[in-house]
């Protein structure tokens, strides 16, 4: 028996520790443990309403975007006035929603998840022709490849031509991650915690200028994802195929769904680019979504409050001393059962509906990587979903650019209720996220969150069932306990959105090595 | 894109967690003092890896940020990126991968800024909610004075923050 420890050594904006114990090489017991207590909850009560969208930004350092937009859906929701959303407005939340996304995935892809499987090293003492490269080469002969290059000796199986394209491909991604933030500035204002979307609808003034500012940086995007992130995605994969067989999870897949397309005021039934719902992967039964599925366990969280209750009626109230209790995160759970959100979640639950755009993307990768639909509950699984959606998101957003009218009304008038709750549903590139609001004498009563990172690293629930990732990490092999590459590959492809470390520590809790992963 | 100031001041840090806040706070003053177009004041929060764009060509930058080096809170540290990255593995500051991670992102694309000097404040409390812990509120007019400094914007802080009537002091109402 041997212990494994990942733990944090930095905090970009929380903490994840994962903890295996293996016997003869293999995962047996994965636990997941969120150590932050961040409070938010408690940090809105007693506040003005309209400050939840720009407080709630500040959870998190990755993906402040899509807590603004699930803010502003929330507060829509209990101001009622989600039908009066100009069509500006809508438009432009799902630019800088969509915008958000495609800098997020080249990030996770080049800058969190590459080196896992592409050898920069590779690059030292280049001297041809590609600048990209020389610059790597010039870097690594500094000799400070950390913390910038984090990397394990060992597994690296890509054909020497491919690793160093992928290598100037992490340089060149560097330029074009910069043209998406700068194309979410153009309708969200300042960065990097973009004042652009606002309860009733969007706040910067619709021009013809930003219009070509950011259809100009959406080509080259676009280019780039078509030309290069998707291939690059599947020759690691097919390099990797055995990660297609790695890190498979509950199997089960929840989407809130994404990008509204209408004003319907009901959540469950405006029409949104990507759907929500769930999918059972086994059967690959697809489900409509119904929010009032959604509670959050807490048998092994350190809270004392009630269990098993829906969002909106949670409280955070911490317990540090709790026995049996591991973790600072809730156990999200759909009708009960554990399920894995994230790019994969959505592309498995528009495919099974499907849809127009996404149907024939999963099918074309699948054909390339000659694997089925199973395929996809997977690592490699993940990664190949995270980088089609990439594309879709970028294709969808060439249209609805062009939506706008420039000149007309961008945000509806509201007045502040007294009384009033609100629920606001939507993905972050890593995975549903839902805001809940209970407002009472004008004042913020109660404000919950559940994050995707929640869903995708939560501890046991009261019956007991692992959470996603802890589902994912059983089972797996690991051939060197001093360099568990294989056991971050497995956490990393759910893109958590905490940046941690691994801390081994043998059977007796002696620590034998420590390394940083982001 | 707008030609860009030569001086950078950077604040970091996450607003909700207390002392961690006090880069973030410190901008905010920043941004409201008479500054000359040769600067610009920038607040990262938390969000550091798309913070490379921001550093890049600059002449001379200087990033406030939190730290715990066991020290008294509201001690301020001088610290230079090299002497960051030798501590690598401790838990120096509470920021400082991303900002490397920044900065090594810039040498990469050949466009690494000029002098880059790190105030740090030491915490004291971390689970303040919104608010900064006394010792550290005591501590922002000296960051700002050696902000200033180091920055060389020849400001007297003393004449552009509105007074306290009791004390004579500048009055950072944070």
């Amino acid at each position: 028996m041997g212990r494994i420890v990942i733990d944090p050594v930095t905090r970009i904006e929380g903490h994840l520790k994962v903890e295996v114990i293996t016997e003869r090489g293999v995962v047996k017991e994965a636990r997941c443990s969120g150590l932050l207590f961040r409070g938010i909850e408690l940090i809105l009560r007693g506040r003005d309403p309209r400050d939840a969208s720009r407080i709630t930004q500040r959870i998190c350092g990755v993906c402040p975007t899509a807590h603004a937009v699930a803010s502003a859906l929330a507060l829509d929701d209990a101001f009622g006035i989600a039908e009066q959303v100009p069509h500006n407005g809508r438009v432009m939340r799902n630019l800088i929603l969509g915008s958000n996304f495609v800098q997020s995935h080249l990030l996770h892809f080049y800058h969190l998840a590459a080196l896992d499987y592409v050898d920069v090293a590779a690059a030292a003492g280049y001297s041809g022709p590609d600048e990209r490269l020389r610059q790597v080469a010039e870097f690594i002969s500094r000799g400070q490849l950390a913390p910038f290059f984090p990397r394990y000796d060992g597994d690296y199986r890509l054909p020497k031509a491919a690793n160093r394209a992928a290598v100037s491909h992490y340089v060149e991604a560097l330029d074009r991650r910069r043209e998406a933030q700068e194309m979410l500035s153009i309708f969200g204002g300042k960065m990097p915690h973009q004042m652009g979307t606002f309860p009733g609808g969007a706040l910067e003034v619709v021009t013809v200028d930003k219009i070509a500012a950011f259809r100009w940086r959406l080509q080259r995007l676009r280019d780039f994802v078509d030309n290069v992130y998707i291939p690059d995605v599947l020759a690691v994969a097919g390099a990797y195929a055995d990660y297609l067989d790695v890190g498979r999870g509950p199997a089960r897949y929840l989407s809130y769904g994404a990008w509204d397309q209408d004003t319907e005021p009901d959540l469950t039934r405006r029409g949104r680019s990507l759907p929500g719902g769930t999918l059972d992967g086994t059967r690959m039964a697809y489900e409509p979504l119904d929010p009032s599925k959604i509670t959050e366990q807490v048998r092994h969280s350190w809270y004392n409050s009630g269990t098993d209750l829906p969002p909106s009626l949670g409280k955070t109230e911490p317990e540090p001393d709790k026995a049996g209790a591991y973790s600072f995160l809730k156990a999200p759970r759909y009708a009960g059962e554990v399920h894995e959100v994230g790019p994969l979640a959505r592309m498995l639950v528009a495919y099974a509906q499907d849809h127009p755009e996404v149907k024939p993307l999963v099918d074309g990768a699948l054909s390339e990587l000659r694997a089925g639909p199973d395929a996809l509950f997977s690592v490699m699984g993940r990664h190949a979903a995270r980088a089609l959606e990439c594309k879709a998101v970028a294709d969808a957003m060439a249209g609805w650019v062009l939506e706008l009218k420039p000149g007309e009304p961008v945000c509806a008038q509201f007045d502040v209720p007294e009384m009033g709750s609100g629920m606001g549903l939507t993905e972050a590139p890593r995975g549903s996220l839902g805001h809940w609001i209970e407002i009472e004498d004008g004042v913020i009563a109660n404000y919950q969150a559940v994050v995707p990172t929640t869903w995708n690293c939560s501890p046991r629930d009261d019956r007991g069932q692992p959470g996603a990732c802890e589902q994912a990490l059983a089972g797996a092999t690991v051939r060197d306990p001093e360099s568990p590459l294989e056991l971050m590959r497995i956490v990393r492809s759910f893109d958590p959105c905490l940046a941690c470390a691994i801390h081994l520590i043998t059977p007796k809790g002696h620590e034998i090595g420590r390394f940083r992963a982001i | 894109m707008v030609a860009r100031a030569p001086k950078l001041f950077v604040g970091v840090g996450n607003v909700l967690a207390g002392d961690d806040g006090v880069g973030v706070r410190a901008a905010e003053i920043m941004m409201g003092l008479p500054l000359t177009p040769d600067v610009d004041v920038y607040e990262a929060g938390t969000a550091l890896l798309e913070l490379a764009a921001v550093l890049e060509l600059r002449e001379r930058v200087v990033v406030v940020d939190a730290i715990d080096a066991g020290a008294e809170p509201g001690q301020i540290f001088r610290l230079r990126p090299e002497q960051i990255r030798s501590q690598e593995g401790l838990p120096l500051s509470l920021h400082q991968l991303g900002l490397l991670h920044a900065l090594d992102e810039t040498h990469l694309r050949g466009r690494a800024p000029g002098e880059v000097v790190l105030l740090a404040v030491q915490v004291g409390n971390l689970s303040g909610g919104m608010k900064l812990s006394p010792a550290v509120k005591a501590s922002l007019l000296r960051l700002l004075e050696a902000a200033v400094d180091e920055l060389d914007l020849g400001l007297d802080l003393r004449d552009c923050l509105p007074v306290s009537p009791a004390s004579r002091e500048p009055a950072l109402n944070r």
